[in-house]
């Protein structure tokens, strides 16, 4: 003897027609015997026609326009990215080469400055602040502050990444006294060290 | 060869495979039939317009893309709107990544849809337009899983066989989900279905 759990779900098969001959006279029955079920299914046979009902929306008038547009863009990408890897041998070659030749001389260029400055960056920076737009390094016992000028790059992020405190942002105005050419005290060879007396 | 504006109606599978073969008025007839339909079953499973008609370009520009990989043996409304479902299923998890929530998915937002032609009632009055409202929102109130199958049967109108692909599972479990969600949600609307 199937109880009203198991009447539940049998509802929307009995509300659709679609259960089979047993199923749908027990259903029957027992929808006459019991008022929770019997109003559970007028219910569902109500909420189905609802929501058949619903109001349908339209997609905004100019619907059509922008996604015949997207398609446009696409194809014309597509289009110029197969016209760059199908360029005769004769163009791809030079191309390719010269391309290799700036990447291996950019690096050549770069790395040894970058490794420089890692080398000449004190390891135990806890008194580096960004001002300015570049890593300054404060020596209070010498009164002079060190500035690395050529630290804009990766050296520089990851020391602002560990000690985010100590730095201002780049349009922030230097709090100590200006370091220009006619306080600079000592400079390296590379240039990406220089040493400037600020306090007398 | 079938036109519509013959009064022969080509079947969606038709349009597919002549945009396959490269008429691209088919695919306009694809994009005006099915428009409207999948903006009314992406809206109502995720609750913003806006998003909801950037997922419909999104659904057709796949359509575009891959046309080719659409195979006969399926019927196209089903591949189109697993494309549809797919995206908006997409769209919710980020929605729950960024915890957002939004009032303006509840139900309609500012900007202004038409209601299509057909369905426009001047008519109707404020209080069809609150039970549509209420409706809706307590649509958006079910699990997703009951939702999408609700939508597809009682909205879209699509027969259990076709959810079950689209959805991918089995018919069984369809009948089983859409029961369950009509229980739901008649238990939430008892005081505007008993009316």
């Amino acid at each position: 003897m199937k109880n009203c759990h198991q009447f539940e779900e049998l509802i929307s098969g009995y509300v659709e027609g679609e259960l089979d001959h047993k199923s749908n006279l027990l259903m029957e029955q027992h929808v006459r015997e019991c008022q929770a079920c019997s109003r559970k299914v007028k219910n569902v046979e109500a909420l189905c026609n609802n929501l058949r009902e619903l109001p349908e929306l339209s997609v905004s008038p100019d619907f059509e326009n922008i996604l015949r547009a997207r398609i446009s863009i696409e194809n014309k990408q597509r289009r110029r990215l197969s016209e760059s890897l199908f360029f005769p041998w004769q163009v791809r070659v030079p191309v390719y080469g010269i391309s290799f030749a700036l990447i291996l001389l950019a690096f050549a260029l770069v790395f040894p400055r970058v490794s420089n400055q890692k080398s000449s960056v004190p390891q135990a920076a806890t008194d580096l602040q960004w001002k300015g737009g570049q890593v300054v390094q404060q020596n209070a016992a010498s009164g002079s502050i060190t500035v690395y000028p050529a630290l804009d790059r990766e050296p520089a992020i990851n020391i602002i990444s560990q000690h985010p405190s100590k730095f201002l942002s780049r349009n922030s105005e230097p709090t100590i006294a200006s370091a220009d050419s006619t306080n600079l005290l000592a400079q390296n060879e590379n240039l990406d060290e220089l040493v400037y007396q600020t306090s007398y | 060869m079938a036109d519509e504006g013959k009064g022969i109606r080509p079947t969606d599978e038709d349009l597919i495979e002549r945009f396959q073969n490269g008429d691209l008025y088919a695919f306009d007839l694809i994009v005006k039939r099915y428009k409207n339909q999948l903006l009314n079953f992406i809206y109502r499973f995720l609750g913003n317009t806006e998003e909801s008609e950037d997922l419909v370009q999104e659904t057709f520009l796949r359509v575009y893309r891959n046309r080719t990989a659409y195979q006969k043996v399926a019927k196209f409304s089903t591949w189109i709107y697993t494309i549809a479902g797919n995206l908006a299923k997409t769209e919710l998890r980020k929605r729950k990544r960024r915890r957002f929530f939004s009032i303006s998915e509840l139900g309609y937002n500012e900007k202004d849809y038409d209601i299509a032609d057909d369905a426009y009632n001047p008519e109707r009055d404020v209080d069809s337009r609150m039970k549509e409202e209420i409706i809706h929102q307590q649509i958006m109130a079910l699990s997703p899983k009951f939702r999408q199958v609700i939508l597809l049967r009682d909205v879209k109108q699509l027969s259990y066989e076709e959810i079950s692909k689209i959805v991918n599972i089995p018919l069984g479990t369809v009948k089983s989900r859409v029961n369950r969600g009509r229980l739901k949600l008649q238990e939430k609307l008892r005081y505007l279905l008993e009316r």
